[in-house]
């Protein structure tokens, strides 16, 4: 990514002496592989079923739109912008716009029990897997 | 910050970030904003010290990986170029969907005047 800081920008970016910084201190604690950071789009199976977790900081929850129709999963969410003056722009580093991701559900994940839920700009959605099919047990009635 | 700052009895991996940023600047104020998802409010440090302006959020992720919690630490420093221009004690934040924003207005001084020009 590039960033543009012209000069007569009131705040100059530290982020690099920042990683300089870090860089020395991984080194000299003998930490070799930078931690990584947490991905900003999983999906995470477990025993009962999947979870999806989805940052999506700045957008409203009522504008995120879940939808299953063939068993495909579809998350669709909008990031707007501001309506601001153009010139006033110092820096820009995020993106805006439409956000959407399909995911095809396995057939033992029960596709009309899916929830989700918005918390400080992260979306989590779980979908369970299916109840296990009892067996029936049917009753013999003696005549 | 030390490591030992974020240690806490419960075992901790900490996933650092740098958060994307938007400046926007008008003649009130400058305004920054940096999406810091999942972080809830008071887990956010914001200072201006020595013309150096910091923010720090900290977003929790529960308990994984067998007990141990992993957290995020959102964290970046951008130096004012000309501290004097605002007043500090007078900067204002607020946290909603997952963004920080910051409000820092510029001292009375450093604003443009706006001079009605009369005309006789």
């Amino acid at each position: 990514m590039h960033v543009h800081v012209r000069d007569r920008d009131p705040l100059v970016d530290v982020r690099t002496f920042d990683r300089d910084v870090d860089r020395i201190v991984r080194n000299a604690l003998g930490v070799d592989a930078p931690a990584p950071a947490a991905p900003p789009f999983s999906v995470t199976p477990d025993a009962d079923g999947v979870t999806v977790r989805a940052e999506l900081p700045g957008v409203d929850p009522n504008a995120i739109r879940i939808a299953v129709e063939n068993r495909v999963l579809t998350l669709t969410a909008a990031r707007g912008t501001e309506p601001r003056e153009p010139h006033g722009y110092r820096l820009r580093e995020r993106t805006y716009g439409t956000f959407s991701h399909a995911l095809r559900l396995s057939d033992e994940l029960d596709a009309d029990a899916v929830s989700a839920a918005c918390r400080n700009g992260v979306l989590s959605v779980r979908i369970p897997k299916r109840a296990a099919i009892k067996p029936r047990q049917i009753e013999v009635k003696v005549a | 910050m030390t490591n030992q700052d974020i240690q806490t009895s419960a075992p901790e991996r900490v996933f650092r970030r740098t958060p994307e940023v938007e400046i926007y600047e008008d003649e009130q104020a400058l305004f920054v904003s940096a999406d810091v998802p999942g972080v809830a409010p008071g887990n956010v440090d914001v200072a201006i010290e020595g013309g150096v302006l910091t923010l720090h959020a900290r977003a929790e992720h529960g308990e994984r990986n067998g007990g141990t919690r992993t957290v995020t630490e959102f964290a970046r420093r951008f130096a004012l170029r000309d501290p004097e221009r605002y007043d500090a004690d007078q900067v204002s934040a607020t946290l909603r969907h997952g963004v920080l924003e910051l409000r820092l207005p510029k001292a009375a001084r450093a604003r443009r005047r706006q001079i009605p020009v009369t005309v006789n």
